[in-house]
């Protein structure tokens, strides 16, 4: 869908039609749910999460103002807070380590075999993911999932155009690190 | 070992690995989801439209409160070309723009036409200046056309036509005439001409544009002692 039919359908959910706002669900429903199944423990809870994101959505888009935010990275901050609100409700801690200490241990000067990725497995990849600091993988999941640039990702975490490429530089050499490790001690 | 030639083959591979690890939804998950956000969002929408009904009836009831009633009374009762009378045909103008299409408004266009016939009768009796009163007329036809419509079936605003009607017939001589001429002619949809002026009139009793009506028909059907008579 062009950025053009989104802005449509988002300038008549804002109208109050909720058809438009179907479509919009229906278009970025999978984005949602990629997101924040990687955040919490269950699919069900995930499936309650997405449909709570696209409610406060449509609680919200009354005050939607598309001069300030693309509409998906508006949506990915609602998704975002969800997942941190459900994090504080269930009085559980991140699964994610601080941004800190996930830097410090990224050897820059490290070489990662390609070939080791071809025979990942898609658990041994979730399980690096979730090594990755929150912001780390933010940025991986908008910009190789969501399909945001750098400027779109950048108004939705709040942050620059450079620390957004500077993050995601990060979040894959630490990627990259922690598949190879993992493989080479299986 | 083959190893990444550059950073862009890197984060090209590595952006592939995360596209297969990514949790995808279900088709019937995402139905059922989709279930429950409509399901709420209509509601939700149905009940803000409720709400948009309801502020629309309750601006009407205060428009007409504040306009014709605890402001100013005299503005009611006032005649044109006395000073508070376009007041009142202000507060008819705002009423009619925020009451929805339908039978309020029918109603009320009964109720301006009432007043327009109350008006007359008064003018008569006072002997007014006949261009007033030639002017008034015409907005007595014009509220009468947009009263009746396209021929539309009176229905739902009998109460008021009827409260129209007798209003017309206890106007005094020769305005009670020409006012159930021209109120029948709008009731079969003939002779008098679709209008929507029924604007707002200045205190002063111009009209807005303060030009004089060019159909010939309303000098010659409009009450007698009015015009040229």
């Amino acid at each position: 869908m062009s950025d053009r039919h989104i802005d449509k359908l988002v300038a008549r959910s804002v109208a109050g039609d909720t058809r438009a706002f179907g479509k919009l669900y229906d278009e970025y429903a999978d984005r949602v749910y990629a997101f924040v199944r990687g955040r919490v423990g269950s699919a069900e809870d995930a499936e309650d999460l997405t449909a709570s994101v696209f409610l406060k959505a449509w609680e919200a888009i009354g005050g939607y103002d598309d001069r300030g935010l693309p509409f998906g990275a508006w949506l990915f901050r609602i998704a975002r807070n969800a997942v941190i609100d459900s994090y504080r409700r269930s009085a559980r801690t991140p699964e994610y380590a601080s941004t800190d200490d996930a830097l410090d241990t990224v050897d820059e000067t490290a070489a990662v075999d390609e070939t080791v990725f071809v025979r990942l497995e898609v658990e041994e990849i979730r399980e690096a993911m979730e090594s990755l600091t929150e912001e780390q993988r933010s940025v991986l999941m908008l910009r190789f999932i969501w399909g945001f640039d750098l400027q779109d990702s950048a108004q939705a975490l709040g942050k620059t155009g450079g620390a957004i490429k500077a993050l995601q530089h990060r979040a894959v050499r630490s990627l990259a690190r922690l598949l190879a490790e993992g493989r080479d001690n299986a | 070992m083959h190893r990444f030639d550059t950073e862009k083959s890197e984060r090209d591979v590595v952006a592939q690995a995360i596209s297969r690890s990514a949790v995808s939804l279900p088709d019937d998950r995402r139905r059922v989801i989709r279930a429950r956000v409509m399901t709420h969002v209509t509601r939700d929408a149905l009940l803000s439209r409720g709400r948009i009904v309801f502020r629309r009836a309750m601006a009407t009831v205060t428009v007409a409160a504040t306009m014709l009633g605890g402001v100013s009374y005299a503005a009611a009762v006032s005649l044109p070309g006395d000073p508070l009378y376009g007041i009142k045909r202000l507060s008819e103008n705002v009423t009619l723009q925020v009451l929805p299409d339908g039978e309020m408004q029918r109603h009320f266009l009964f109720t301006i036409a009432t007043r327009r016939a109350d008006e007359l009768a008064r003018m008569t009796t006072d002997g007014a200046d006949d261009a007033l009163m030639l002017r008034t007329f015409e907005q007595f036809k014009a509220a009468t056309s947009a009263a009746y419509g396209d021929g539309a079936d009176v229905g739902e605003v009998t109460t008021s036509e009827t409260r129209l009607r007798e209003r017309v017939n206890a106007a005094p001589q020769p305005t009670k005439t020409q006012l159930q001429n021209a109120l029948d002619a709008a009731d079969s949809g003939a002779a008098v001409q679709p209008s929507n002026d029924v604007g707002p009139q200045s205190p002063g009793g111009e009209s807005d544009t303060g030009e004089e009506s060019s159909d010939p028909s309303s000098e010659t059907t409009g009450p007698a002692g009015m015009g040229r008579n």
